[in-house]
C-alpha cells in the first residue's frame, strides 16, 4: 500500500520535471514534510479513500512513473509507460527494473540508482538512450529517487522520466545551425587561406617546369662537351656554346633560386594539409558520447582554420598546459564553442583595429589543468563587453554585431554545450575598452556525480 | 612615354612567398617588364611615389592598409597607373568595393599564363592613347552616367517589392553606360567565370538579383546624367544614334553570316561604339562644347574636330577605357577603328566592318538630308576587303529597318 506522501512526492516530482527545474530544490521540500508526517499519518484515512483519484490523476500525468518496492519489484506503470515502452503495466508488475525487457542504458541507470541510495536525495540521470515503441532510438531524461529505508511508504525506488528525444533533436538541429553559420563565415576565409598557398605552389611549379628544361640544355651541352673530350675534339667552338648556354640561363640563379622554390613549395603544400585537416572538425558529425580528447590539440586546429579571421588583425598566443590530460568532451560541440570564442575574439580585436590600423591586437589562449577541472582562457584586446549588457550575453539571439556578421546564437549555444552538456562552467571577465576573457571549465572526470 | 620602353609592374601582396613565386615564373619577361615586389602597401605607395609604374597588382585582404584602400589611393595620386587587383578573397562584400576601384580582377590561384596574357593585353591598349593626361582621366573613371530615365527605371525596379530579373537586364541593355559597367563586373575574373558574357541580360542573371541590388543600391555602380548641368550636350540623341548603329550592326552581321560570336557582340559594339563621346563631354566639359558647337556650323566631322583639339578622339578613348574594363578584344577594335577601320589590323569581313558601315549610314542619311558630300565610310578598306558591292544591300536593308521602326 502506498502512503499518501508518496503519491504526493511523485506528483510533485513530476511536476517539476514537466518545468525541467533543477530537482534538488525538493530535498528541501522534503524537509518541509518530515515535521507534517506524524501528522499526516493521523489523517491518512481520508486519503486513502480518494486513492481512485489518484490513481486518475496519475494515469492522466504526461510522465512516465514507475514504482518499485523494497524488494525491487515493480509495482507501479503508469498509462505514459506503458505507451512509451509499449509495455502493459501487467506485463513488467512484479518484475525488476534490470530484467523487464525494456532496451535502455541500463548501466547508466543502475549508476544513478546507486548514487541515489548513496546520497539519500533525487538524482538526475539524463540522455539515457533507449529504444522508442516505434523501434528508433530515444532518450530519456530519469529523476531516481530511492526511499531511505525508514519511512513507511512501501516503495523502495520512484523513477519519473520523459521521453526527451524530441527535444534533444531540436536541441541538436540549433546546435547544427548555429555551426553551418559559424562555417559559412569561415568559408570565405578558408577558401583564401587555400588560394593564397595555391598561388605559390602553382607559380614555383611551373618555375621548376621551365627550370628543368633550362637544366636540361646545360645538361645537354655538357654531354656534347663530355663527347668531344672523349674523341679528343674539344673545340673552343664547344666551349663557348656550354659557356654561352650558361651564362644565358643564368645557371647561379637557378643553383640559389631552386632549393627556396621547394622549400617555399613544401610549405605552402604543408599550408593547405593543415588547414584541410583542420576542417575536418567541421565534419565530425557529433558523437553521441563524450570522449577523451587532446583539447591543446582540437584547440591547435580550431586556431588554424580561424587564421583568416584573425591574422590580418591580431596577434595569435598559444600557452598551453602540455601535461594536461585527456578530457572527456563531446568533440564536435567543444569545437564548435572554441571556434565561436576565437570568431568572436577576432571580431572584437578587428574593431579595435579599424580605428587604430597599424597595431596588431592580441588573442591569448590558454590552457591549464586545475584539481578535477581542465581550465581554457581565451582572451581578447578588443574593446571589452560593457557592463550594462553583459548579463545578456548568453541569451540566444542577442547580438551587438550587425546584419550578417551574427545572429547571437554563439555564445547561447556555447552556454548551453559547456554548462549543461559537460557539467562545467563558463565565465568571462572583461574590462571595458581593455580585453575580454572567457574563461571554459571542464570537469576531467566523466561522471558528473564526482564533481557535483 | 617610349612604346618600347620596359613596362614597369608593382605587385604588392602580403604574403612574401606568393610575391617569390611570381617573380619566379614572371622571371622570363624580365626582357620586356620590369617587375617590383613589395609585402606592404605602404611602400608600395612610396615606390610609386619615387618611380613611374604602369601597372599595380595588389592583393586585396592586407594588414593595415587593404587592396582597395591602396588602389583608392593610387587612384587619386597616380591616376595613370592602370590597378589589378589579384586575390584569393571570396568574400562577397569586398569583391563588390573592389569592382568599383580596380580596372580589372583576378583571383588567386591564377595561372601565369593568364596574368601574362592580362598585362600584355593593357599594354597593347595603352598604345592607342598617347595623351598622357587624357590616359590619367580615363584610368579615373569608375562609372559613366546613365540616362535619366533609364536611371530612375532602373532605380524603381530596384525598390519594387518583387524585382524581375528579366526586366533589370532589359533596362541595363538600354543603357550604354549601364551596359559597360554590367560586363566589365561579370567578366571581372572574380565571378569565376570561364567564358567571356557579352549581354546584360546574361550578366544579371548570373549575377543574381542579390548582387545586383547590392551593387545598384550600396556599391552605385549607375550613376544619372545632369541634363541641367550638361544642358548643351543632347544625351537623348547620343542613346538614340547608339540605338540604332546597335541594330544596324545585327542586321548587317547576320545578313553578311558573319560568326555567332560577331553577331553575339555586334548589339554590345553599336550600342557602346560612341561611349567615347560621353567621357570627353563629362571630363572635358568647355572645350568639348566647343568642338560640337565647330562641328556644328562647318563640314566637318565631330571625330576630326576632335582630332584638332585632343590629339585623338572618342573612339580611341571609348576603346581604350572599354579595354580597361576588359570587354572582348573585337568590341574594342569595332569602337576604336569605327571612323577609321584601315588603321585596324583586319582583313576580314568583321564586327568592325558591320558597326563602321552601320555608323556610316547613318550619318549618311543625316547628312544628305542636310547638305554635305554624304560619302562617311571609308571605300579603300571595304574595297580591300571586297566589299563595296554589298554596300547598295546595307542600305537598302538598313533603310528598310528605319522606315519599319518609324
Amino acid at each position: 500500500m502506498l502512503s499518501c506522501r508518496g503519491y504526493l512526492y511523485i506528483i510533485m516530482e513530476a511536476i517539476e520535471n514537466l518545468h525541467g527545474k533543477q530537482i534538488a530544490d525538493l530535498e528541501d521540500y522534503d524537509k518541509g514534510f518530515t515535521p507534517e508526517i506524524d501528522a499526516r499519518k493521523l489523517t491518512e484515512k481520508p486519503f486513502k479513500e480518494s486513492h481512485p483519484e489518484i490513481n486518475q490523476l496519475i494515469a492522466s500525468l504526461p510522465t512516465i512513473l514507475i514504482g518499485l518496492s523494497k524488494n525491487n519489484e515493480i509495482v507501479h506503470w503508469n498509462a505514459k509507460a506503458e505507451q512509451v515502452f509499449n509495455k502493459t503495466a501487467a506485463d513488467v508488475t512484479g518484475l525488476s527494473l534490470s530484467q523487464c525487457g525494456i532496451e535502455w542504458d541500463w548501466e547508466k541507470i543502475a549508476a544513478g540508482i546507486s548514487r541515489s541510495r548513496m546520497k539519500g536525495c533525487p538524482t538526475r540521470v539524463d540522455d539515457v538512450a533507449f529504444r522508442r515503441a516505434n523501434d528508433e532510438e530515444g532518450y530519456l531524461g530519469l529523476t531516481i529517487q530511492t526511499s531511505n529505508g525508514n519511512d513507511d511508504s512501501g516503495l523502495g525506488l520512484t523513477i519519473i522520466a520523459a521521453d526527451i528525444t524530441d527535444r534533444k533533436k531540436l536541441e541538436t538541429q540549433l546546435q547544427h545551425s548555429q555551426k553551418m553559420e559559424a562555417i559559412g563565415q569561415l568559408a570565405a576565409g578558408i577558401a583564401h587561406e587555400i588560394n593564397t598557398p595555391t598561388q605559390f605552389v602553382g607559380d614555383n611549379t611551373r618555375f621548376f617546369r621551365e627550370a628543368f628544361d633550362d637544366l636540361l640544355q646545360i645538361i645537354k651541352g655538357y654531354e656534347r662537351l663530355l663527347d668531344a673530350a672523349k674523341s679528343n675534339s674539344i673545340s673552343n667552338d664547344i666551349i663557348q656554346q656550354v659557356e654561352e648556354c650558361v651564362e644565358e640561363i643564368d645557371l647561379p640563379y637557378l643553383e640559389e633560386e631552386i632549393p627556396i622554390a621547394v622549400e617555399h613549395t613544401l610549405k605552402g603544400v604543408d599550408r593547405i594539409t593543415n588547414i584541410v585537416q583542420a576542417m575536418k572538425i567541421f565534419a565530425h558529425p557529433g558523437m553521441l558520447k563524450k570522449e577523451p580528447i587532446d583539447i591543446n590539440k582540437e584547440i591547435e586546429k580550431t586556431i588554424t582554420i580561424t587564421r583568416n579571421e584573425w591574422k590580418y588583425v591580431a596577434e595569435m598566443i598559444t600557452d598551453f598546459d602540455t601535461a594536461l590530460p585527456l578530457v572527456p568532451c563531446f568533440r564536435a560541440e567543444f569545437n564548435q564553442v572554441i571556434l565561436n570564442m576565437i570568431v568572436n575574439a577576432a571580431h572584437a580585436v578587428a574593431e579595435v583595429n579599424k580605428v587604430n590600423p597599424t597595431t596588431k591586437g592580441k588573442i591569448c589562449i590558454k590552457t591549464r589543468h586545475e584539481g578535477n577541472w581542465a581550465k581554457i582562457h581565451i582572451s581578447d584586446t578588443g574593446a571589452g563587453i560593457p557592463d550594462d549588457i553583459r548579463h545578456k550575453i548568453f541569451d540566444l539571439f542577442f547580438t551587438t554585431k550587425g546584419p550578417g556578421k551574427g545572429s547571437g546564437q554563439g555564445l547561447a549555444i556555447s552556454h548551453s554545450v559547456i554548462v549543461d552538456k559537460h557539467h562545467g562552467r563558463l565565465d568571462l571577465k572583461s574590462q571595458e575598452g581593455k580585453e575580454t576573457t572567457f574563461i571554459i571549465e571542464i570537469p576531467m572526470t566523466e561522471d558528473p556525480a564526482e564533481h557535483e | 612615354m617610349n612604346e618600347n620602353a620596359k613596362k614597369r609592374i608593382l605587385f604588392v601582396d602580403d604574403e612574401p612567398m606568393v610575391l617569390k613565386g611570381l617573380q619566379r615564373t614572371l622571371r622570363k619577361m624580365c626582357n620586356e617588364w620590369e617587375m617590383t615586389f613589395t609585402s606592404s602597401a605602404r611602400e608600395a605607395l612610396d615606390i610609386l611615389d619615387k618611380t613611374d609604374m604602369d601597372v599595380i597588382v595588389s592583393d586585396l585582404k592586407m594588414p593595415e592598409m587593404d587592396g582597395s584602400q591602396l588602389l583608392t589611393k593610387v587612384k587619386n595620386q597616380h591616376p595613370r597607373v592602370v590597378r589589378i587587383i589579384l586575390s584569393g578573397h571570396l568574400e562577397h562584400e569586398m569583391t563588390l568595393k573592389s569592382v568599383q576601384i580596380a580596372h580589372q580582377s583576378l583571383s588567386k590561384p591564377c595561372k601565369a599564363e593568364v596574368l601574362k596574357h592580362t598585362l600584355k593585353r593593357l599594354f597593347a591598349l595603352r598604345n592607342f592613347l598617347s595623351d598622357e593626361s587624357i590616359k590619367k582621366i580615363v584610368s579615373q573613371i569608375e562609372s559613366l552616367p546613365s540616362m535619366p530615365s533609364i536611371y530612375t527605371e532602373i532605380i524603381e525596379e530596384m525598390h519594387s517589392p518583387d524585382p524581375s530579373i528579366q526586366k533589370v537586364g532589359e533596362i541595363i541593355s538600354k543603357d550604354i553606360s549601364m551596359t559597360a559597367k554590367i560586363l566589365q563586373v561579370v567578366n571581372s575574373v572574380f565571378f569565376g567565370l570561364s567564358r567571356k558574357i557579352g549581354s546584360p541580360q546574361e550578366a544579371v542573371i548570373l549575377l543574381g538579383l542579390e548582387t545586383i541590388k547590392a551593387l545598384v543600391l550600396s556599391v552605385k555602380i549607375f550613376s544619372e546624367f545632369s541634363q541641367k548641368k550638361f544642358s548643351w550636350f543632347n544625351i537623348d540623341s547620343l542613346f538614340n544614334h547608339s540605338m540604332s548603329v546597335s541594330t544596324y550592326t545585327k542586321t548587317i552581321a547576320r545578313h553578311e553570316n558573319l560568326e555567332q560570336d560577331v553577331i553575339n557582340n555586334s548589339l554590345m559594339a553599336g550600342l557602346l561604339h560612341d561611349l567615347g563621346k560621353l567621357i570627353l563631354a563629362i571630363n572635358f566639359q568647355e572645350p568639348y562644347q566647343q568642338v560640337l558647337s565647330k562641328a556644328q556650323s562647318s563640314n566637318q566631322n565631330i571625330w576630326e574636330l576632335e582630332y584638332e583639339e585632343f590629339g585623338t578622339s572618342h573612339a580611341e578613348i571609348g576603346a581604350y577605357l572599354m579595354g580597361l574594363w576588359r570587354l572582348d578584344n573585337p568590341i574594342i577594335e569595332a569602337i576604336a577603328f569605327h571612323h577609321c577601320p584601315s588603321n585596324s589590323m583586319t582583313q576580314n569581313m568583321d564586327l568592325l566592318t558591320a558597326v563602321h558601315m552601320s555608323n556610316a549610314l547613318i550619318h549618311e542619311a543625316r547628312s544628305t538630308s542636310n547638305s554635305g558630300n554624304g560619302i562617311q565610310y571609308d571605300p579603300v578598306y571595304l574595297d580591300n576587303l571586297g566589299v563595296t558591292h554589298r554596300i547598295t544591300e546595307w542600305r537598302k536593308l538598313c533603310n528598310e529597318l528605319t522606315e519599319r521602326n518609324a
